[in-house]
């Protein structure tokens, strides 16, 4: 009884949890907990505080991750599936619609209407990232320090407001996000609005 | 009691559901834990824009490896912390290397380890600066002992 209590009391358990134990020590950690609840028990709590803390200093990310992932992680189950990779091409002033039909027609690029905000990736490399995102309402204010961010209109119609600047925008209409400066994205259709985004590192 | 039956439940469903390839439920843990794994990436790097691409590289890397997640050994959520802690050192790590090429600053004293003395306790650096037990008890001047018995206050008085 008094040796386990030493055990616990030893600090071995935070050392497992945290990971620092080497392979005979996580062993006898294991071993311990499986024999004694009492180990099992304090290795939960030990889990619990530090998820406490992690989830007292919680952050919210910005409301373009979380679509950018799951676009992420989508097209690489779509490659995985036997996708082949395509390469859309760079979004310029001179672009149009039509640039990106090959994409745009596809069956799989409908908007899920769970979020907000909604990509789909059509092209991923090194130097360049390509979606057709569908945004309902707004996209909160974002700079881009490293990267040029390239709209061009497809469905619908926004502003994208630069730094208290107002850029009214519909189908067809192109616009780079300037480097270094505030921009918030406004939808002024009833309908979401459909874009291809392109991100070019700088 | 019942809390954590249902919570080690939650996170074995939750494990399973992206094993199937279930992006949906992914979805839903992302907004479930998100947030505390970006505060901790943020309390590593100490920058949010940083943090912020170090989350989405975490939740990619959650996807790719789910089937290593085994619900013997820790609970869901502190296997994501530890997801999200790996890819944090993983940047701070190369800036040290960085640091490694370009030399120590003029002052002579190395930018790590003027971070390390941001860190306030011998927790923080094992947990935020990803120091092991050797080297943080190697800097506080104390056996792994004395260490192992610190960490473990300071985690109950987290």
């Amino acid at each position: 009884m008094t040796s386990i209590y030493n055990y616990i009391e030893s600090g071995i358990l935070e050392q497992y949890v945290l990971g620092n134990t080497n392979i005979q020590e996580a062993k006898e950690v294991e071993r311990m907990a499986v024999t004694y609840a009492e180990v099992k028990k304090e290795l939960e709590s030990i889990s619990r505080r530090l998820e406490a803390y992690a989830s007292k200093n919680a952050l919210m990310a910005h409301a373009t991750i979380k679509p950018f992932i799951l676009a992420i992680i989508d097209y690489s189950e779509r490659l995985q599936s036997g996708e082949t990779v395509s390469y859309p091409p760079v979004l310029t002033e001179k672009s149009v619609i039509d640039d990106y039909s090959l994409w745009l027609n596809r069956g799989d690029m409908v908007f899920d209407e769970t979020d907000s905000i909604f990509a789909k990736l059509i092209g991923y490399t090194q130097e360049m990232v390509t979606a057709i995102v569908w945004l309902t309402e707004y996209a909160p204010h974002e700079v881009h320090h490293n990267e040029y961010e390239r709209f061009l209109i497809v469905e619908g119609s926004c502003n994208i407001v630069v730094e208290g600047v107002v850029h009214s925008l519909h189908p067809g209409n192109y616009f780079q996000i300037p480097l270094h400066k505030k921009h918030v994205v406004e939808i002024t259709s009833p309908i979401p609005c459909k874009i291809i985004l392109q991100r070019v590192a700088a | 009691m019942t809390n954590q039956l249902t919570d080690t439940n939650e996170g074995v469903f939750f494990a399973n559901a992206i094993v199937e390839r279930d992006l949906k439920t992914f979805a839903l843990v992302y907004d479930k834990y998100a947030p505390s794994l970006l505060g901790i990436i943020n309390k590593i790097v100490a920058d949010t824009e940083c943090a912020e691409e170090i989350l989405r590289d975490t939740f990619v890397q959650i996807w790719n490896d789910i089937t290593q997640f085994d619900s013997s050994k820790s609970s869901f959520f502190t296997w994501l912390l530890n997801k999200a802690r790996c890819k944090a050192f993983e940047q701070t790590q190369l800036h040290t290397q960085e640091f490694a090429v370009a030399g120590p600053k003029k002052n002579n004293e190395p930018d790590h380890k003027m971070l390390l003395k941001q860190r306030k306790s011998a927790l923080d650096m094992i947990y935020l600066a990803g120091l092991s037990y050797e080297q943080t008890a190697s800097l506080l001047k104390i056996s792994i002992e004395e260490l192992k018995k610190i960490v473990r206050q300071e985690i109950k008085n987290l």
